[in-house]
């Protein structure tokens, strides 16, 4: 009764449901089934090569009791070991690289127009948006021991080239993560920054506050909320991202393998669904709290207005 | 003009043409609009007048079919309407945003109304070609709402509600987008139209003087109930409370509360720091009151007068052809308006002597003592 | 003194975001000098000598032809449709339906589609589209990706419908439109640059996606153009470094234009999360 009435005047509501069902359809058939049947699976060894390929048998915790054997777990090509070097790699690219780095360019074109902000930005967010497997290609050039632009680079200051697959795969990965996603932060802090009214900013310069001052008490206050925003969705997203696999494939001997990767090579290398769905299990928990975080992030926000 | 006047012909007159009846509105506990019966007669210009959230726009919204009453009904030209769709309900309106559409051309936008009715293309541009051309915008039709000014949009809207002859008109604030000075041209634009095309108006809108310049009555809304329905002289000299002799006139009415005693020789008022003869005025009763005087009924005096109110000049602000004066009668800031140019010199001190034939009297209420 | 400075810190400000640009421009260069060189290595130098003849390569590649006019055209093309058109009826319905608790219905569903993505949402969802007998097909590329995309392509989606007024429709209603025609005429017109905006960003993620067909599709003729192109480097020994990038810029292409179109046409606007689901 009442308010629904007026509404029923522009999408009655049954036409309304019926423009929801495809979206409803798609939702439920691949986020929210997908979701409870991955718990499901992870106590069976569904398999589609070998002996239990055709008559999958529930196992109980056999993968989730493999998956944290600590007397192996640490061990290279195991889980643990998966899971150290992601959460190198997303403390690396995202934590220390994306968001310090696009809030810092941010600031450095707040308030500023020209050429030079143009082609920093659309350089970066062309960085973001060109497809995986173009940039992975890109990427081994730039990387190569004897060719790639980075070593010249470094020879050319007089540091000396590094084998970067070989030596250093993480580190590897890690800058071409800063690189491709800092774009987003840049753009969600340039945003921020924007939506400052300029009053505020010039009450300060009035009042006499240094450029410092005005950072630490006039811009820092207003963007907390977006830098926590921040952190979460691009450590949620870093630690789900597949693209790395593309240049290192996780090698060598798994030293750059992440989790994302651990449960492709599971799954659709050794093609063990089972053992592959405790894994996924695990990686949705972790996606399941950073998300959490990030909701209770933006009602902080709403709180504070 | 002579788009409507074939099509009156035809028509039956009805003497009144919109009424609403015992009009409820609820959006879940709260209640829009309350028990509202109106008669509005054909070819009228109506007001409805108030604060908002008063339940003005609502009322419309109702006559549109764009809500659905909680009670009551609702009656077009002697039809009973209150469970039709828009469409079926033969009205038009001009919404206070326009909603021209910004993909379409003016031509296309003021011939939508005949395009849902399957009128032959050829027509319809024939028809908006003579309404824009009456509205003068007729070299502007093929722009697009972005790329005319908000006057000439304002004119597009109202070509839109006037191209298919629709029994009533309804306007949801039409001017309160524009300007200060387009506002005061488009009142006397859409007067004049009105008054040529005769269609019935019902004219949503919460600035009294623009209720007061165009209608030829006015139904002044508080809190979903009508407080009042009058013509515009009626609702200014002869308010039915304090709320509405408050909100109608610029500077509105001054209130000034006290109470009366009856003593020899009459009633008489005691307001903060003074006492004055009320004489026989109507509606002198003892007990608390407001006394109620609109400010060019005031004579300001540089000398005490057993008749007037002793007050402190507050400020003097020249309008051009008259002064507004602020005096501060205890607490009370009271308005004097006075029609002339030249700045009297005034001290510090003044006496307010109003007119007494021009005072109201309101109980603690607020409902006319007469 | 004061100005001195001034030029100094000026100075300062551009040597550090040129080498900003600089960061992001060099990886990329490769993509964009080995394609026409003749010769090409891992090497970043100007073509010598200058050649066309490597994308000439490309089209004689029937393999890689196939893989890129048709079935990432196509695979991206029906993962654009679907997303965009039920995007915008679900937006739409959103909007005006009064449901209570309906912004953050869809917080949350951005938000799960977040947790339920990569690797870890492809073990159940390979399995589902193995027993639905939708592996290596088309149509369930277009399904899966479409799937990941449709929360955030409602989250977009409905910015642009709160921001149609409500009159818009309701004039039509007055105006004596019927429901199908104030659809037809009014609101499906003024959602077009939303629609717009979302088919852009949908096709763009299609067209880029890399897990998702390289899990599902198995047969080289129905493989699209990343899962080809990473066959070509992986598969075969040495890899063919001009046909692998004058294929990859090839690739890389339409993406590129797309973003200038956007720029050009909607200005870029930023949507958080704009890269969010289906990866």
């Amino acid at each position: 009764m009442g308010k629904n009435k007026e509404i029923q005047q522009i999408l009655p509501r049954a036409t309304g449901f019926f423009f929801l069902a495809p979206a409803f359809f798609f939702i439920g058939l691949f986020l929210l089934f997908p979701f409870i049947w991955v718990f499901i699976i992870s106590f069976t060894n569904v398999a589609l090569t070998g002996p239990t390929a055709l008559n999958p048998a529930f196992v109980g915790l056999e993968n989730y009791v493999r998956l944290f054997d600590f007397s192996r777990w640490m061990r290279s090509g195991e889980f643990g070991n998966a899971l150290r070097n992601t959460l190198y790699f997303v403390l690396g690219s995202a934590v220390l690289g994306q968001a310090p780095l696009g809030l810092a360019i941010a600031l450095a074109f707040h308030r500023r127009r020209g050429p030079l902000r143009e082609l920093v930005f659309s350089l970066a967010t062309m960085a973001w948006i060109l497809p995986d497997v173009a940039v992975a290609f890109a990427w081994i050039a730039f990387l190569d021991y004897d060719f790639g632009t980075l070593n010249t680079v470094l020879i050319n200051l007089g540091l000396g080239k590094i084998d970067w697959y070989f030596q250093h795969p993480l580190v590897a990965i890690t800058i071409f993560n800063v690189w491709r996603g800092t774009a987003f932060s840049m753009l969600l802090f340039s945003a921020a920054l924007g939506s400052i009214p300029p009053s505020f900013w010039e009450t300060a310069e009035v009042a006499g506050a240094s450029s410092w001052q005005r950072f630490k008490d006039v811009i820092l206050p207003l963007i907390l909320p977006h830098i926590l925003t921040d952190l979460i969705l691009i450590t949620l997203w870093t630690f789900n991202t597949f693209t790395p696999y593309l240049i290192t494939g996780g090698g060598p001997f798994f030293r750059s393998e992440t989790v994302s990767m651990y449960t492709y090579r599971v799954a659709f290398k050794f093609l063990e669904f089972g053992r592959g769905a405790a894994v996924a299990v695990v990686m949705m928990a972790i996606n399941f709290v950073l998300a959490t975080g990030y909701l209770l992030s933006l009602r902080r926000r709403r709180a504070y207005g | 003009m002579k788009l409507q006047t074939e099509k009156k012909k035809s028509h039956r007159i009805y003497e009144a043409h919109v009424v609403l009846q015992d009009l409820t509105k609820h959006f879940g506990a709260v209640v829009a609009v309350d028990h509202v019966d109106l008669t509005i007669s054909e070819g009228e210009f109506f007001a409805l007048l108030g604060p908002s959230g008063c339940g003005k726009t609502t009322t419309l919204r109702l006559i549109a079919g764009l809500e659905k009453p909680t009670e009551g009904k609702i009656f077009l030209g002697g039809k009973d309407v209150t469970n039709l769709a828009p469409r079926e309900r033969d009205v038009a309106m001009v919404f206070q945003d326009y909603a021209l559409y910004p993909h379409m051309t003016l031509r296309d936008n003021i011939g939508y109304p005949l395009k849902v009715r399957g009128v032959p293309r050829k027509q319809i541009y024939a028809k908006v070609e003579e309404v824009a051309r009456h509205l003068k915008i007729e070299d502007l039709l093929n722009r697009r709402p972005s790329q005319v000014s908000g006057g000439q949009q304002q004119r597009a809207a109202v070509a839109r509600a006037l191209v298919h002859e629709p029994q009533v008109f309804l306007f949801d604030e039409p001017l309160s987008n524009l300007d200060a000075k387009l506002r005061l041209e488009a009142r006397a634009f859409l007067k004049h139209l009105q008054r040529e095309v005769g269609v019935t108006t019902i004219y949503v809108t919460h600035d009294q003087a623009e209720a007061m310049a165009m209608a030829d009555r006015i139904a002044i809304m508080f809190t979903g109930r009508i407080c009042q329905v009058g013509s515009p002289v009626e609702v200014y000299r002869h308010p039915l409370s304090k709320e509405v002799a408050a909100f109608i006139g610029n500077p509105p009415m001054n209130l000034i509360p006290g109470h009366i005693t009856r003593e020899e020789g009459g009633h008489f008022f005691i307001g903060p720091g003074f006492s004055i003869s009320l004489g026989g005025i109507p509606g002198a009763q003892e007990g608390e009151v407001f006394l109620g005087i609109r400010p060019e009924h005031i004579r300001v005096l540089s000398e005490p007068h057993p008749q007037a109110i002793p007050g402190k000049l507050y400020a003097v602000q020249p309008l051009g052809p008259e002064l507004l004066i602020t005096v501060q009668v205890g607490e009370i800031p009271v308005s004097v308006r006075l029609f002339t140019d030249d700045l009297p010199q005034l001290e510090e001190d003044v006496w307010l002597l109003p007119t007494l034939e021009r005072v109201h009297l309101f109980d603690p209420t607020g409902k006319r003592l007469e | 003194m004061r100005s001195a400075r001034f030029v100094l810190v000026r100075l300062g400000f551009m040597l550090v975001t040129s080498l900003l640009g600089t960061f992001f421009l060099l990886p990329v260069l490769w993509l964009v000098t080995a394609p026409f060189n003749a010769q090409a290595t891992l090497r970043v130098e100007w073509p010598s000598p200058f050649t066309l003849q490597n994308f000439g390569e490309v089209f004689r590649n029937t393999f890689a032809i196939r893989a890129l006019f048709l079935n990432s055209i196509l695979q991206a093309g029906g993962t654009m449709l679907g997303t965009a058109v039920i995007a915008t009826l679900a937006a739409y319905a959103l909007s005006r339906l009064e449901i209570k608790g309906r912004n953050l219905f869809v917080y949350l569903l951005v938000l799960f589609s977040s947790v339920v993505t990569g690797t870890a949402a492809m073990v159940p969802i390979f399995l589902l589209l193995y027993y639905l007998r939708l592996i290596d097909t088309h149509l369930g590329v277009i399904l899966v990706l479409t799937g990941g995309l449709l929360p955030t392509g409602i989250f977009l989606m409905r910015d642009f419908v709160e921001s149609m007024p409500r009159s818009y429709e309701e004039s039509a209603l007055v105006s004596g439109a019927t429901a199908w025609q104030m659809f037809r005429d009014v609101v499906l017109p003024v959602l077009r640059p939303g629609m717009m905006v979302v088919a852009v960003w949908a096709f763009v993620n299609a067209w880029g996606n890399f897990l998702i067909p390289a899990i599902l599709i198995r047969s080289p003729e129905k493989m699209p153009a990343p899962v080809a192109i990473y066959s070509f480097y992986t598969e075969g020994g040495t890899p063919v470094l001009t046909l692998v990038s004058a294929y990859s810029l090839l690739y890389a292409l339409p993406v590129v234009i797309l973003y200038l179109f956007v720029n050009w046409r909607y200005g870029f606007r930023f949507f958080g999360g704009i890269k969010g689901g289906g990866k």
